[in-house]
């Protein structure tokens, strides 16, 4: 039994991970009064899938408190112990007590054992009938002669293979013994064949465990029967031969299978219909593969050189061949190129549930806290973007929540008394809109307070009256350290504010509206792109290279006529737009660039960042383009003004644009307080 | 495009004294860097320049979707003559985890030289890149600078990388 476990140790802590935030969402959504069945059981069996894997590996005290929690759910399960509330707050606690000491023993190597121990102790006070946890699911092992076992599952219908825990069960059933084989049809049945010295009981409670209402046959390993002995497949397929049949099957599993095609035709061919099962279904459960995302950076990089192959042969081929053969393969193979980029930009997307399944336990939390009830309700979990931007979109998104709840749902009885209901209600909604997500925080609470607002702002020293617009008033919330709470909370009003929420936002190339009505609620709008590696953009020319400048940036290009040029200082010109004076910078001076300029027949670009205008002169509009988006960092320093490059369809690369950097720089010949005067007065 | 004399000295006996390096041509010296730094040889093409960078950063290439700098050592050692002709090369290099390409004028040879034909770099006082000469190799009456490219791409004088990387060398 030469396994070495400590491989399976980064799969325990993301296993851990997954199985506690099932945990705690099936927690939050339990009824107290009557409790659902399947979901006691998914959780149940979760916290089992972390106490197996802990005890798997030697981790004790997160097997014995894990146990515990199975006790507690036990009891419920068996209706002897009610979930109200402190229960579930409890259970809750614990997922985070666990969750706190996974990482501390990820990062550190070892764990706060009292903090363990102290846990503990509060679980036992929900279980008075025992005394002492029973050994870890790993039972020893007497001696005895090994034997070969032949174990079937019966896959959950309509998931098939992903349904399982399967990484779970290849670390439990390698703890008994040597897995031999595993063999799937993807959709019906998992088959596997395990050497062991443990007898046949201890091998099926140990599935049982794992697999719960799932179908398990385990039997005695018997050598398969020759080819001739097959029970005959339904339908005609038989008479083809096996190798054709397989080729078909692949493609056609489900379909077969439904059919009752037998299992061992296509057994030649599982891995692959796995690999492509999983795949599919990647939007539709949790359970997915893990993949480093610097292979799939690689993959992106390799399909990207692949596109720019691609527009070469392509260059080529209209240039030179007459042969329209040639010239069809040569458009059916740029088609493929596109969607295959499309198809790898894909798997870096997942649906936002990631992030949204985090915000009932701070809603539950706060909520309980600031004695508010809350509804929260939530739409579009399915919406995918990338991952990265998930991850990023964490903490503004926490930070909304945070704010309706603390700010804008008001007490129970302050609700009653304005003729609301009593539970406030907070929607988060995620929605695909024009090649962009949109996602929404709204609450029905009381709204922003012009006035307070207004009052605090002026007392501020800010340029607000009171004949300004409710959306101008608004923006003053999104001011550094702006809050109107009265006194410092530890939830919201701790001068990490809306300001960093938009900052956030920005830096994901998106922006944020609000809208608030009083006594009906804010609204607030997040409008982000779909990937952070991809970027709109218009390439331009200065001073001989091509520069990218982002799309969403840009409010207008134009001619800028002499009239409309005005010399402010030496070196700070301002051009007139309407009835508005930008500063006018020139890019390639900003830069520091050596090269020709051509300032007479210059383009200005008008920008808007943050509501901070210029414009930027260009030698050319080369068109728009969206572009991959690269990092120049990974192999060189920062450059001040360049957010990054990208590789043009030519194999050129070209530098992007940091304009919100740009507006900031100081021109190296004249004085930066000149701009920065030009800059405040526009 | 990797040179084929390359591959054939990777897989001659190695032997415990023996070093080998790439060999090239710098104006009209020849300069040998350690062959384990080398990733790639590849002919010299049009670069995109950076704003605010120094005169011997030509500016960056696309490797295969990696975006990578060039370092013209010619400008840097103060050469008077830094002209791109047929042989002039990018020698591309994996230091420290990053990749950097630098311009040479012609790459000429794989060479393995045992400790003993290796001497340590003249007291030339305080010379400019001295620090960065590993020492003098001989071999057919021909003197090869050794240079310590690692050190020389991750120094804070080059300024290629942030801080943080050339604080730790």
């Amino acid at each position: 039994m030469a396994i070495d476990l400590t491989r399976f140790l980064p799969m325990f802590f993301e296993e851990t991970e997954e199985h506690l935030a099932n945990m705690e969402t099936q927690l939050l959504r339990l009824d107290p009064n009557a409790p659902d069945p399947e979901a006691l059981h998914s959780i149940f069996r979760a916290a089992h899938s972390v106490k197996g894997n802990s005890a798997l590996l030697g981790a004790a005290r997160f097997s014995e408190v894990m146990h515990r929690i199975e006790s507690i759910l036990d009891r419920i399960r068996k209706e002897q112990l009610k979930p109200d509330n402190d229960v579930i707050t409890l259970l809750l606690e614990a997922c985070d007590v666990v969750r706190e000491q996974a990482g501390r023993l990820k990062d550190k190597g070892e764990c706060d054992e009292a903090a363990l121990d102290a846990l503990h102790e509060r679980l036992r006070r929900f279980t008075p009938a025992e005394t002492s946890a029973p050994a870890p699911s790993s039972l020893p092992a007497p001696a005895r002669r090994s034997e070969r076992f032949s174990i079937e599952v019966d896959l959950p219908s309509g998931q098939g293979i992903t349904g399982l825990p399967l990484a779970n069960l290849y670390a439990e059933l390698g703890a008994l013994g040597r897995l031999e084989d595993v063999r799937t049809d993807g959709t019906t049945s998992l088959s596997l064949i395990l050497l062991t010295a443990q007898s046949t009981d201890v091998v099926r409670d140990k599935l049982h465990g794992l697999l719960g209402a799932q179908s398990v046959r385990v039997t005695p390993y018997v050598a398969p029967p020759k080819l001739a002995e097959q029970p005959p497949p339904a339908g005609s397929a038989s008479e083809f031969g096996l190798f054709s049949d397989e080729v078909s099957l692949a493609q056609t599993t489900g379909m077969l299978s439904e059919r009752g095609f037998g299992r061992r035709a296509i057994d030649h061919e599982a891995t692959g219909i796995l690999g492509r099962r999983v795949t599919d279904r990647l939007h539709l459960d949790r359970s997915s593969i893990r993949v480093d995302v610097a292979k799939l950076d690689r993959l992106l990089n390799l399909v990207g050189e692949l596109v720019i192959a691609q527009s070469m042969l392509s260059e080529a081929a209209t240039r030179g061949a007459r042969d329209a053969r040639l010239r069809d393969s040569v458009a059916y193979v740029g088609r493929q190129t596109r969607e295959l980029q499309e198809a790898v930009m894909g798997i870096r997307l997942l649906p936002i549930d990631y992030l949204f399944s985090r915000v009932p336990r701070l809603v539950r939390d706060l909520a309980r806290r600031l004695g508010k009830e809350v509804e929260l309700i939530t739409h579009g979990a399915e919406t995918e973007l990338d991952k990265e931007m998930i991850e990023k979109l964490a903490d503004p998104i926490m930070h909304l929540v945070r704010n309706s709840l603390d700010h804008g749902i008001e007490a129970p009885v302050v609700r009653a008394a304005a003729g609301k209901e009593k539970v406030g209600k907070i929607q988060l909604r995620a929605t695909h809109q024009a090649g962009g997500v949109v996602i929404e925080i709204l609450d029905d609470g009381a709204g922003f307070d012009r006035e307070r607002i207004l009052a605090k702002a002026i007392e501020r020293g800010m340029p607000a009256h009171p004949g300004m617009s409710d959306e101008e008033v608004w923006q003053f919330v999104f001011a550094p350290g702006f809050t109107t709470a009265e006194e410092l909370s530890d939830i919201s009003g701790r001068g990490v504010g809306m300001d960093v929420v938009k900052r956030n936002i920005r830096a994901l190339g998106g922006h944020i509206e609000v809208r608030s009505r009083p006594g009906a609620g804010v609204h607030i709008v997040l409008r982000l792109p779909l990937t952070l590696a991809i970027l709109d953009g218009m390439t331009v020319e200065i001073a001989g290279e091509t520069f990218i400048v982002p799309l969403s940036l840009i409010a207008e290009a134009f001619l800028p006529q002499s009239y409309q040029v005005k010399t402010v200082t030496t070196g700070a010109r301002v051009v007139q737009v309407r009835d508005a004076y930008l500063p006018l910078l020139s890019t390639d001076q900003l830069l520091g660039l050596k090269g020709k300029t051509t300032t007479q027949a210059a383009i200005a670009i008008a920008v808007d960042v943050d509501g901070r205008r210029a414009a930027l002169l260009v030698d050319r509009l080369l068109g728009q383009q969206q572009v991959v988006i690269k990092s120049l960092e990974a192999n060189y320093r920062r450059i001040p003004g360049i957010a990054g490059a990208t590789v043009l369809g030519n194999g050129r690369v070209a530098l992007i644009l940091d304009i919100n950097a740009l507006l900031h720089l100081e021109i190296p010949t004249s004085g930066g307080q000149d701009l920065e005067a030009a800059l405040g007065a526009a | 495009m990797q040179d084929f004399s390359l591959t054939a000295a990777r897989n001659s006996a190695p032997s415990a004294a023996l070093r080998e390096f790439l060999t090239f041509r710098l104006g009209h010296e020849d300069y040998a860097i350690d062959i384990l730094t080398v990733q790639e040889i590849r002919m010299f093409e049009s670069v995109t320049k950076l704003p605010s960078t120094p005169d011997y950063i030509k500016g960056v290439i696309n490797l295969r979707g990696v975006i990578a700098p060039v370092i013209d050592l010619r400008v840097k050692f103060g050469f008077e003559k830094a002209e791109y002709g047929p042989f002039t090369v990018l020698v591309v290099l994996r230091v420290s985890e990053r990749l950097a390409a630098v311009v040479v004028d012609a790459v000429a040879d794989v060479v393995a030289l045992t400790d003993e034909q290796i001497k340590p770099p003249p007291e030339l006082g305080t010379g400019v890149n001295i620090e960065y000469v590993m020492g003098l190799g001989t071999r057919a009456e021909q003197m090869l600078i050794l240079l310590d490219i690692e050190k020389l791409i991750t120094s804070r004088e080059l300024g290629i990388f942030d801080e943080e990387l050339t604080a730790a060398h």
